[in-house]
């Protein structure tokens, strides 16, 4: 009994490639192109992941998008406002009740009552960046960080304004960030996807949030659990497990057999080899989920073990995406919340935002600290951001509305220019006026920062030239984030 | 420059300015500038982009654009696909030695055109035109007190900006004097609203001003005789969008105007001349009703206007017409006119056809591709003993008369209109209704409704059914209406008081999947600007808006027949007479109860009381009735206190009614209901262009119109019922018809697409520039105008097009006509392929599962209702916050969860299954499904590695291998018989001697392995082999 097995894939990829004597190029169109859609980045079939040169020079090589989801309160966190503190309880200003906004009413259920948050204020750090008593640990970071005080959205609602940070668009049809820059860029580690969602609970919106839209499907975030096994269905049932390999072998040389007769038909070596990869990332992927191999120094650095189970949860989730890109994965996000809420605090905004930043602060400020230590801070971008920022004032007992006129984001590590702060809100935390940053800047400056011009980064679908940034080419990177 | 003589403005107007549109400003104009340049001014050019200035006016040497378009230096050639003509070149290096004269436009309200006071609509006063006496050209306007006003001219939006580009203005220049005593005034319209009474901004008062509006004064007495003011618009009123105005005066005498023209500097005020704008610009919507013909013919048609008389040479722009059948060299008797159209082709190349398929692959391939479904081994080895010459024949037309065709090509149809049984956004509800609009399209295909019922059912069903429906048919028209209520829907945008953008949103979604699915055409592309490739204008998205203007989303529509209503009510009048007797006894029962309730309560009331009450009720004055009033409220007793005052014997009669009452009642039935539309009347909401796209700033209002470049006037519209507009049906006339050029050609494309992989135009929802040209002009047309003449049959196409030997040809390759055409594929835009053979093609998601389904036994292939929820890991649901709060029971009864069916009434087709918007089924997700949000008319055919994990390790597909080997082994006792069984089933063929000793192999080694098990071993090792088999690149691709 002679079933040839071993790299099945790579000898019918050889022989195809000496058969026809078809460079890469006619090899990328074949495979992946839907005849809609024209991929302006040659995609190989048989790796989509494959490595890709960036435009210019890249400050950071991989992402860690930490998203913040249901809207942080920018005024409580981030955004030092003395005059809001000053006007507890007044009503608000006229100058700012008569300002005509482009979105639907924030004012809308919200009281005509300013409300200052019972947190202490302090500077921290060289840059004497404000945090709030909220985040102790993450002050400890301040010159580190590279705080945006004035981004704006475009919609005062979750799953609009969710997609609009995911996708660039309001519409939920668009592919997301990560979609994008694994399309443009690759990823390093061929055995595991190039773009990694970690969470409890995803975006509102669902799947849109992560989707790859009208780009490859390969370009699909892959969902990893923080426990058990990584990715669903990695594994088959137990008792399969001792002959997954005898059985790819007969399957692999039945292919090979059906292939051989149909020569240049490339879908049918990239299926081959597909199931290759698959077997290959069964063994990667598990090794990712085993976060005990972590000195318990870490663990604890982490808290994966926190008594509060959401910030375990959280810092698993924090520890697993350093593990992540480590192993070269191109682009991690992760969802912070445990339930539907978040940081939506409408009616009860101080408990929701003791219980957010008591599970955030200190599994996303030892993330920092470890990528840090380990050296993976100056190539990595950190990005902690949510859909919009809350409202100054009051919402029902001690709550906020959403705000999607002025809202905090910060950046750190690869290319971002540490220990700074960019625009400001009006002088209740409100309206962004100094610097005003739509997200495609945001956008705009991520792919910058990882070597792509956001102009360059295209793909033709319906008759348009579609980008992230939008068909119109009209966006900024936000300045003086990028050192 | 300003002082430019109109033989130099002619210059750049006729030869300069179209060069520049049509070739540079795509890329260094306001939405791009690559290169950090702009040329669509002549300050951007003087400015330059990264390397320096455009041009020098007078010095071509030191003028980098004549540089580039001139291809001298090969680091820099612009445009860089296509070098201009010579002709080109010529105007353009003429222009900048000339000293690059660009005059700027100037915008004329009014000089010249007589039909300006009709459009200054409403208000008290007069306006007329006169002959003598005019400041300029021959007439000029007279207006009586008090006002002429209207704050929305059609067409008129033009934005005001301190430095103004293309398209937007700064100063306005008129000529105005007064007769008699008192002012004259003028009074400008901001983003369609007049100003404020106390503001003066916004209007200019000369003379006396006793209208008691504030205004700026521009002189203290007004004009006996012409007088031109200019006025600095910016500087009084900051940005605005100017949309109207009022010219207007007081006491008693006329005033007159003349020559109201805006501008972006003075200099371009100074430059106007009437001569040099013999046309006048705004167009009188009071005048004549001349049709205007389209751009080919007609030279007054705006799209000629827009485009320069540009891109008029799209192909499918021109109705298909039915070319000569061409005749092959090697013609016979056997070819069909479809593959004389193919061979034509290929033979000069000296590209030969392939061999038909053999018989194995082509049942396999015809029967996956017409159904879904593989053939079954019984079929297979039927076609193959059936030496007849009309063996395929029959068994296409088998195929077409099974359900299983209408279920295969509804789910082609959903992919198209973006088909989802959600919301999507947030809360993601799930829409009861939205699946009988499914089976709608399921039995469309199985009735073969000619195509353009079809449409005409899906746009306006509605208007086409009287009231009632009468018949099935009638009830589909309804259920077709569906249609329109597909897309996204943020019920959540209401909170946030977000409807205007929602709605907006939902409009142009609305209008785009139209477009696409019916057209093939772009129209998203020209949402928020006129189109970058196609000739179609801004405008023309919002005509077609216009179309569904008045259309609001309907629930309740009953789609019960007349007879079928009658028979419901008839069934539930019975159930009311069978529960009128429970009801009486009950009422019976509880009312002696409450009786005795009363007399108990009364007497514990003291005596007095008990006296007072039995007085008569009109005898009680004030006091005792105060008295009595709490006693009164003791008296009252509800059903409840009389069903607790009831013995056991009382209360289990009354359970026991009770339960008889409810069981009867349940028996009766509701009407059917639709997810529809309702108009409310003859007349529709206006439909305004929308300022690049933006629902807050409404532009020009259009009424309803088709793609001007084909007829640019209004539709005709014929309200056919009073409570509706008729609009969608003439939308629906003007798409069902044999002139539209496109309606025909995309549907012959789409059916051809799905038989070969890629259609003759390879991007079947893009017809346009930016799209693939047909590879096969001649055929598409032919088939199309045959696909018309045969009243539209889409099974008439599917035969002509299944019984080519095109289609049966082998997909294997030639070595020949490998090296002359290696992928017997489209190359992108280079129009070559020849078809010589069929293509390897992988099965999509459904087929898969349902392959899996049916070759396993699970199948149940006869269910066609309600969405079915299968089960999928409780982890996926959880990470969902809108099913997270539906699950937390906190959804108020929207729907917002995952309402798993039993696993066993889940073996139905995937058609069947529910489309959720947020959570797309992770089996079918990962193999292309696509999201149901935009439409698609081709799916990708990834290979990624998720794909092998799914049908290698999931739950669902180890469960097909299994139920696959039980089946199996119930027939097959020796493995060998299992072994031929399974490749039967699975693939349709016999194994090789080869195939057959390494399975054997298998099973014995995994047989082995699973000694523990006793029995269970040889079945276990049949189901690893299963796994094994459906997991085959031959189990997932067709040749």
């Amino acid at each position: 009994m002679a079933i040839e097995f071993s790299s099945v894939a790579a000898t019918s990829r050889r022989d195809f490639l000496a058969r026809t004597g078809a460079g890469f190029g006619s090899v990328a169109l074949a495979g992946l192109m839907a005849n809609e859609t024209k991929a302006a980045i040659p995609i190989d079939s048989l790796k989509p992941f494959a490595e890709r040169m960036p435009h210019f020079a890249p400050k950071a090589k991989q992402v860690i998008f930490l998203f913040m989801y249901g809207g942080p309160s920018q005024v409580d966190l981030f955004d030092y406002k003395p005059d809001l503190i000053k006007l507890n309880g007044a009503k608000v200003p006229d100058s700012i009740k008569k300002q005509k906004d482009k979105v639907g009413g924030v004012f809308n259920a919200c009281k005509d009552e300013l409300m200052s948050g019972p947190w202490k204020w302090a500077q921290h750090g060289k840059s004497g960046l404000w945090v709030s008593s909220l985040l102790p640990q993450t002050a400890k970071h301040a010159d580190d960080l590279c705080v945006v005080r004035s981004m704006f959205s475009e919609s005062s609602n979750h799953a609009p304004a969710t997609y609009l940070m995911n996708t660039g668009a309001i519409l939920g049809e668009k592919p997301s960030l990560g979609s994008w820059v694994t399309y443009g860029l690759g990823s390093p580690n061929q055995n595991l996807p190039g773009y990694v969602l970690l969470f409890k609970v995803g975006g509102l919106g669902g799947s849109a949030n992560w989707s790859n839209g009208f780009l490859p499907a390969a370009f699909q975030g892959t969902h990893f659990r923080h426990e058990g096994s990584p990715v669903l269905n990695l594994l088959p049932p137990e008792e399969l497990q001792s002959t997954q390999r005898s059985t790819l072998d007969l399957m692999q040389a039945f292919n090979k057999r059906h292939a051989q007769a149909r020569p240049g038909v490339l879908d049918l070596d990239g299926r081959i080899a597909s199931y290759e990869l698959a077997y290959r990332m069964q063994s990667e992927a598990m090794e990712i989920g085993e976060l005990s191999s972590e000195t318990s120094s870490i663990q604890n650095l982490y808290g994966i073990h926190d008594k509060n189970k959401d910030k375990a949860t959280f810092a698993r989730m924090c520890l697993t995406s350093r593990r992540l890109v480590e192993k070269g994965v191109r682009f991690v996000q992760l969802y912070n919340s445990v339930d539907k809420l978040g940081w939506d605090g409408h009616g009860n905004n101080h408990e929701f935002h003791e219980r957010n930043s008591a599970q955030t602060d200190g599994p996303i400020a030892a993330l920092l600290t470890d990528l840090k230590q380990r050296g993976l801070l100056d190539s990595t971008l950190v990005i902690w951001a949510g859909e919009f920022g809350r409202t100054p004032m009051m919402q029902g007992g001690n709550g906020r509305n959403h705000n999607p006129y002025g809202f905090t984001i910060w950046m750190a590590g690869g290319g971002v220019k540490a220990g700074t702060q960019i625009g400001a809100t009006d002088e209740i935390g409100l309206r962004a006026v100094e610097k005003p940053q739509p997200v495609k800047n945001l956008h705009a400056t991520i792919l910058t920062a990882l070597g792509i011009n956001p102009d360059e980064l295209s793909f033709d679908h319906n008759g348009r030239q579609e980008r992230l940034t939008g068909v119109a080419a009209s966006w900024k990177t936000i300045p003086g984030v990028l050192a | 420059m300003h002082g430019a003589s109109p033989s130099d403005s002619r210059h750049f107007i006729d030869s300069v300015e179209p060069v520049l549109k049509a070739k540079c400003f795509s890329c260094h104009g306001k939405d791009k500038q690559s290169g950090g340049l702009r040329l669509d001014s002549l300050k951007a050019m003087l400015k330059g982009g990264d390397v320096g200035a455009a041009i020098v006016p007078g010095n071509l040497e030191k003028s980098l654009l004549i540089e580039a378009i001139s291809f001298k230096n090969p680091k820099m050639q612009m445009p860089p696909k296509e070098k201009l003509s010579d002709k080109d070149i010529a105007a353009l290096s003429l222009w900048v030695k000339q000293g690059a004269i660009w005059p700027e436009n100037v915008l004329v309200l009014f000089d010249e055109d007589p039909g300006f006071p009709s459009i200054l609509s409403s208000g008290k006063g007069g306006a007329r035109i006169v002959n003598e006496g005019v400041a300029s050209g021959k007439i000029a306007m007279a207006i009586t007190p008090l006002q002429r006003e209207n704050p929305k001219i059609p067409n008129w939006f033009f934005p005001i900006r301190e430095n103004p580009n293309e398209g937007e203005f700064r100063y306005l220049r008129m000529a105005w004097k007064k007769k008699g005593e008192g002012g004259i005034m003028l009074e400008l319209a901001s983003n369609g609203s007049w100003p404020d009474a106390k503001v003066s901004k916004g209007r200019y008062v000369a003379g006396p001003n006793t209208t008691g509006w504030a205004a700026i004064s521009v002189g203290e007495k007004a004009p006996s005789e012409w007088n031109v003011v200019t006025m600095d618009l910016w500087k009084d009123m900051g940005n605005f969008n100017l949309t109207g105005m009022a010219p207007t005066c007081d006491k008693g005498e006329e005033a007159y105007f003349d020559s109201i023209i805006l501008g972006p500097s003075i200099a371009s005020l100074d430059a106007y001349k009437v001569e040099n704008h013999p046309v006048a610009i705004v167009n009188s919507s009071g005048g004549s009703k001349k049709k205007t013909g389209d751009a080919f013919t007609d030279s007054e048609n705006p799209i000629r206007k827009i485009f320069k008389g540009e891109r008029l040479d799209l192909w499918s722009l021109k109705a298909p017409v039915k070319s000569e059948i061409p005749k092959p060299k090697q013609d016979s008797t056997n070819l069909t006119n479809i593959d004389r159209f193919i061979i034509s082709k290929m033979e000069p190349k000296g590209i030969a056809p392939s061999p038909k398929a053999d018989k194995r692959t082509l049942i396999r391939r015809v029967t996956l591709g017409l159904t879904g479904l593989p053939p079954t081994p019984g079929e297979v080895n039927t076609f193959l003993v059936d030496t007849s010459p009309r063996a395929f024949e029959n068994l296409v037309d088998r195929l077409l008369a099974s359900q299983g065709y209408g279920e295969k090509w509804a789910s082609h149809w959903l992919d198209i209109v973006r088909y989802a049984d959600t919301n999507g956004y947030e809360r993601d509800e799930f829409k009861p209704l939205a699946w009988q609009y499914r089976n709608s399209v399921i039995r469309a295909f199985n009735s073969d409704l000619p195509y353009d019922q079809f449409i005409r059912n899906q746009l306006a069903g509605d208007e086409m059914v009287a009231s009632t429906p009468r018949n099935s048919s009638d009830v589909d028209k309804l259920l077709a209406t569906g249609f329109l209520r597909l897309g996204q829907y943020d019920s959540t945008a209401s909170i946030f008081q977000e409807e205007s953008r929602s709605n907006n949103e939902q409009m142009a979604d609305l209008v785009n999947t139209m477009g696409s699915a019916f057209l093939g055409i772009t129209l998203s592309c020209c949402q928020c600007h006129d189109h970058k490739y196609d000739p179609f204008s801004q405008d023309d998205h919002y005509r077609f808006r216009a179309f569904f203007a008045a259309i609001k989303p309907n629930d309740s529509l009953v789609v019960e027949s007349s007879m079928d209503l009658e028979l419901i009510n008839q069934h539930n009048s019975a159930v009311d007479r069978e529960a009128e007797p429970l009801k009486k006894s009950l009422a019976t029962l509880l009312e002696a109860a409450k009786q005795k309730v009363i007399g108990e309560r009364k007497s514990k009331f003291p005596q007095d009381i008990q006296v007072l009450l039995s007085t008569a009720e009109s005898s009680r004055d004030e006091s005792t009735r105060k008295k009595l009033q709490p006693f009164l409220e003791k008296l009252k007793v509800n059903d409840n206190d009389a069903r607790a005052s009831l013995d056991d014997m009382g209360k289990k009669r009354a359970t026991e009614l009770q339960k008889v009452i409810s069981e009867t009642e349940a028996k009766k039935k509701t009407a059917r209901k639709a997810m529809s539309v309702l108009e409310s009347g003859q007349s529709a909401p206006a439909t305004h262009v929308l300022f690049q796209g933006d629902h807050s700033q409404p532009k020009n209002e259009v009424k309803p119109g088709f793609l001007s470049v084909l007829n640019p006037n209004e539709a005709e519209i014929k309200p056919i019922k009073s409570n509706s507009t008729g609009r969608r049906s003439a939308l629906a006339d003007w798409i069902a018809s044999r002139d539209n050029p496109f309606t025909a050609r995309v549907i012959v494309n789409r059916v051809w697409q799905h038989h070969f992989g890629t259609g003759l135009v390879a991007t079947p929802n893009d017809f346009g520039y930016s799209g693939a040209r047909p590879t096969h002009p001649e055929l598409l047309d032919w088939l199309s105008v045959e696909f018309m003449e045969q009243g539209w049959s889409v099974k008439k196409l599917q035969r002509m097009i299944l019984l080519s030997n095109t289609y049966q040809q082998s997909s294997f390759q030639n070595p020949k006509n490998q090296v002359l055409d290696p992928d017997n594929k489209f190359i992108w835009r280079q129009n070559v392929r020849f078809i010589w053979r069929q293509n390897v093609r992988r099965i999509d998601a459904e087929t898969l599962r349902d392959s899996l389904l049916a070759i396993s036994g699970l199948l149940n292939s006869q269910y066609s209702g309600k969405p079915i929820w299968p089960t999928i890991p409780e982890e996926l649901l959880k990470a969902q916050p809108g099913i997270l709060e539906a699950i937390k029971g906190e959804d108020g009864g929207r729907m917002q969860g995952w309402y798993a069916d039993p696993i066993d009434l889940a073996n139905v087709r995937s058609i069947y299954l529910v489309k959720k918007r947020s959570l797309p089924l992770p089996f079918l997700d990962v193999f292309d499904l696509p999201n149901g949000t935009i439409s698609c008319g081709r799916r990708d055919q990834t290979v990624v590695a998720p794909q092998a994990l799914m049908l290698l390790n999931s739950p669902e597909s180890i469960r097909y291998a299994e139920a696959l080997a039980n089946k199996i082994s119930k027939t097959n006792t020796s493995a060998q018989a299992g072994i031929e069984a399974a490749f039967a089933l699975v693939l349709n063929r016999p194994p090789d001697a080869d195939e057959l000793a390494l399975s054997l192999e298998f099973i014995r080694r995994h047989a082995e392995k699973y000694q523990s098990k006793g029995e269970a071993k040889n079945m276990l090792a049949l189901r690893d082999f299963c796994r094994t088999l459906t997991n085959l690149n031959e189990f997932a691709y067709l040749d």
